[in-house]
């Protein structure tokens, strides 16, 4: 067992709209050494999954239970500081995660290619250096589980071949959990999918079958 | 491979072996969060200005300023007797640590939500940062206003350690009485977004209000009777009592800001600990 979510709920409340119901009693097991591809439309709740995986929120029912170590949510938005510097970021992360600053920075430098820029506020950034730094600096820390939002859309295509290759290189450790709408890039990763869909989940052995599934699903 | 976090794999029997382990465990990684964060918070507080840190003096010397000059415009001498820099500078310090560490504990956690997607980052401890660093502060202040004093009109520092054990005691009851309330405060402002509104309109009165002119034992029974609803001005008496040499007041109560401080920690908490079990931030919002 690495991750599994039990009776999970998920239920945002606001004054405009009342409640809203995001998630639906989802039950299910992410599996240690496979990685895992999440499908859905836009708004289907693939990022609340996302979120309650990571640890960002809570679930308003039910519980996660997990015994790996996960990544935060990797993908446009990042939790970065704008004001700080991209080092003054990293020194952050590296000691809440108890990482070695030297060597991370050290690993981060050449893996993210942003060069000098390190020490310009983030709020500077392009958001292709914005997710590079997120993205090389969980790599550097080392994760059980990489969670991925919304593909790896992160740079260019260099820094995504470059990505690409070091999870290919980390698959014995590091396993992938990656959304998208888009199966093409799931296939790319995974060698098991789910779909949300009107959120709930739909777990599928192979992504072929979740391929079908998505496709039925959304085409109505 | 980063360490993993603690899992709600069971729980575990409390004052068990395995309890104990877990608790020390996440108190491990509360300290090392709690300091990341102060680290943060230190470059990112006065971002915005210039002057950075310089402000953090800036503003009590002002207030200092003004108080000492209308006193002197008025004719008025000092309540105590100490010079009047003393009287001010003693109701000072807590009335600034105290306001600041609850107007930063109001925007605590709207302002650090960015943070608190970290699972390892909770709530209290940037509250608990921000105090740290509130605390850290106004120490540094103090100090500088002891030499500043000293050396400019050469008042002697001691007129500020008339009895250190009573002054150690008042600073550990200032700062769990901040506590109290920067947790009250932090909670009113994730349920009641407008709170910190009230608390923009209110600080400056209840600052006034609190004994930063005068004592109470100076005040006549009448009034004093008013004035002793608010629990910030026995902090501020208290402080003056252990701090001034020449001046101990007997119109303080010790337990009333204490009880009130406790009251205000546990409603706190308690708002905190809902708004984690719902996992619903805006709860009303």
């Amino acid at each position: 067992m690495t991750i599994e979510l039990r009776n999970v709920t998920k239920t945002y409340r606001s004054r405009r709209t009342g409640r809203k119901t995001v998630l639906h009693d989802i039950n299910a097991v992410f599996e240690r050494g496979h990685s895992y591809g999440i499908l859905g439309v836009n708004g289907a709740g693939k990022s609340t999954l996302l979120r309650i995986i990571c640890g960002a929120e809570r679930p308003t029912f039910g519980e996660v239970r997990k015994d790996v170590s996960i990544s935060w949510r990797l993908g446009f938005a990042s939790s970065f500081n704008s004001s700080l510097t991209g080092m003054e970021n990293l020194r952050f992360v590296c000691r809440i995660y108890n990482a070695n600053i030297q060597e991370v920075s050290d690993f981060v430098e050449d893996f993210a290619e942003i060069g000098n820029a390190i020490h310009e506020p983030v709020r500077n950034y392009s958001s292709g250096m914005r997710s590079r730094l997120a993205f090389g600096l969980s790599m550097a820390i080392k994760f059980q589980v990489y969670v991925i939002d919304e593909a790896l859309a992160a740079g260019d295509f260099t820094f995504q071949e470059k990505a690409k290759a070091e999870f290919e290189r980390r698959r014995k450790e590091s396993d992938i959990l990656l959304t998208s709408h888009m199966p093409k890039a799931i296939e790319e990763y995974c060698d098991r999918a789910g779909v949300v869909h009107h959120g709930r989940l739909e777990m599928f052995d192979s992504v072929e079958e979740a391929t079908d599934y998505y496709e039925q699903v959304t085409r109505k | 491979m980063a360490k993993q976090l603690p899992t709600s794999e069971g729980y575990a029997a409390p004052f068990s072996t395995r309890w104990f382990a877990e608790l020390g465990q996440c108190l491990t990684i509360m300290v090392r969060v709690i300091f990341a964060v102060i680290l943060r918070e230190s470059r990112t507080r006065y971002g915005n200005s210039n002057i950075g840190y310089a402000w953090a003096i800036i503003d009590p010397l002002v207030t200092l300023a003004v108080f000492v000059g209308a006193f002197s415009a008025l004719g008025r001498s000092s309540p105590v007797a100490a010079p009047i820099t003393v009287f001010f500078v003693t109701g000072i310090i807590p009335l600034f640590f105290w306001r600041g560490a609850v107007g930063q504990a109001a925007n605590a956690i709207s302002a650090s939500l960015g943070l608190l997607s970290y699972p390892q980052v909770m709530p209290a401890d940037i509250i608990i940062a921000r105090l740290l660093l509130e605390a850290a502060t106004t120490v540094i202040v103090f100090f500088l206003f002891l030499i500043g004093l000293n050396i400019l009109i050469g008042v002697s520092p001691s007129w500020f350690f008339g009895d250190p054990l009573q002054l150690l005691l008042a600073s550990l009851g200032l700062f769990y009485f901040t506590i109290g309330s920067a947790f009250l405060s932090s909670s009113l402002a994730r349920i009641l977004p407008i709170w910190k509104n009230i608390w923009g309109y209110m600080s400056r009165p209840i600052w006034l209000l609190s004994g930063l002119f005068f004592t109470l034992e100076q005040l006549p029974t009448g009034i004093r009777a008013y004035m002793t609803y608010n629990p910030v001005a026995h902090m501020v008496e208290w402080f003056r009592s252990a701090a001034i040499p020449t001046f101990d007041s007997q119109a303080y109560s010790i337990f009333y800001p204490m009880a009130f401080a406790t009251i205000a920690l546990i409603i706190g908490l308690v708002i905190d600990r809902m708004l984690l079990l719902t996992g619903d931030e805006e709860i009303v919002s």
